[in-house]
């Protein structure tokens, strides 16, 4: 029931942003904020600038509301909006530097331990910047590897390898934080 | 102790919620208005493009009606550029006339004025010729008078340059160059006067120191020779003190 009420909701609220509706947009901002600054938390460590990127994206969104066609997914379309706003902040601090070890691990690597997301963020945190946003793009926000090429103008192949530096990384952490969390 | 998946990993990141701060809304507000204020500013680029060339055109314009003005104005004084090296009492006479036009337009008032002014001149020279001629005063209106005198504007020269401005269309307005050259011209004349004056005042005429001393001579002429003589030399070293101090 609810969530019949949540898809009938969000074509109103789209129409009353499309219509600069002040009060429509601080429902959004009540609905969309929390789950925007959690993906830009995800790419950048620093909650202070994770709130900026935040805004920023709210403020993008406001303005650009018009170009958004009603067919597609408004929360996937946000969430774009957010992941592209994170790399190009992350990209205007410093630029990648990205390891070219080729590890071959499996693609369905496990981590053991009772883990909470802010756990893992933690171990994620501690990940090189080049391979952790290839790493949430590809294992949390499901970008393709192409996709991820694209975006960060690199090649399809050290995406990949990318990903298997970072998963080999975040499974040697996460087992260590389990160990040191648990004995 | 179970193992978490990537998927596990991307559920626990999808379903996580993060509070932003409470000032965050007000800042985002602030940051709204501030693009908004910017976007108001903001000139579609077919206006900018319309006002460029309005502005344009307005420029070409009034370029082009400059040169225009200037190339008829050279086109209708030909023989003006011939007066400007000439500094003939005509020459003067047009430049008073251009001066006090705005003041007196009719001609026979400048006529009457300038043949007094002859008149004058005229007396002067006879008084000059027939040596009772008064000495010069020091006075600043005569100063002024006789400066008056040598701007005097010939009759025939008046007629002359007024023919040609009114035939030719010459522009009366005063001339801020012209006339710093007028007064420049006029106070070096004064002072040319006031000097000729000084000189004329201290000169010695020796025919008349000789029959002074002659009529002295009575008792003993070479005393009084030698003191003639001695007081004249005085006179005359204090009128060339005096001049060379002047000078």
């Amino acid at each position: 029931m609810k969530v019949v009420e949540l898809q009938t909701e969000i074509p109103h609220l789209i129409h009353q942003l499309k219509n600069e509706d002040r009060r429509a947009q601080k429902i959004f901002y009540q609905k969309y904020a929390p789950k925007i600054l959690s993906i830009c938390r995800q790419y950048i460590s620093d909650i202070q600038f994770a709130e900026d990127v935040m805004l920023q994206v709210c403020l993008k969104i406001f303005q650009n509301i018009q170009k958004f066609d009603d067919r597609g997914q408004f929360e996937g379309w946000v969430r774009r909006i957010a992941v592209n706003a994170c790399i190009s902040h992350i990209r205007s601090r410093k630029v990648f530097h990205y390891h070219e070890d080729e590890v071959q691990i499996e693609a369905q690597a496990s981590y053991s331990g009772s883990l909470e997301v802010e756990d893992i963020q933690k171990c994620i945190d501690q990940l090189p910047e080049g391979c952790k946003i290839v790493f949430i793009m590809y294992a949390i926000d499901g970008y393709k590897h192409s996709e991820i090429a694209d975006l960060l103008n690199i090649n399809v192949g050290t995406s990949k390898s990318q990903l298997a530096y970072a998963r080999k990384i975040l499974q040697s952490l996460l087992t260590q934080y389990n160990y040191i969390q648990h004995g | 102790m179970g193992n978490i998946s990537e998927k596990e990993i991307k559920d626990l990141f999808r379903r996580r919620e993060l509070t932003p701060d409470e000032q965050s809304w007000d800042r985002l507000q602030s940051m709204m208005e501030a693009s908004h204020k910017k976007k108001q500013f903001i000139i579609p680029g077919g206006w900018k493009m319309a006002a460029s060339f309005l502005v344009l055109g307005i420029l070409s314009w009034l370029w082009l009606n400059q040169t225009r003005h200037n190339f008829q104005s050279s086109e209708k004084t030909p023989g003006r550029e011939s007066w400007a090296g000439r500094t003939t009492s005509s020459d003067n006479a047009l430049r008073n006339t251009k001066d006090m036009a705005g003041i007196i337009p009719s001609a026979p008032a400048h006529v009457e004025m300038s043949d007094s002014d002859q008149e004058k001149k005229r007396h002067q020279t006879i008084a000059v010729q027939s040596g009772t001629a008064e000495k010069p005063s020091t006075d600043t209106e005569d100063n002024i008078m006789m400066s008056s005198q040598e701007l005097t504007i010939d009759p025939s020269d008046f007629f002359h340059s007024t023919e040609v401005m009114y035939t030719h269309h010459i522009d009366m307005t005063p001339n801020q160059k012209e006339a710093d050259s007028l007064l420049c011209l006029a106070q070096s004349r004064l002072k040319e006067k006031r000097i000729r004056d000084i000189k004329s005042r201290y000169q010695l005429n020796p025919d008349k120191l000789l029959a002074e001393a002659e009529r002295k001579s009575d008792e003993t002429l070479l005393k009084k020779l030698v003191k003639n003589v001695q007081s004249t030399s005085e006179q005359v070293l204090t009128a060339v003190v005096n001049r060379n101090y002047e000078k």
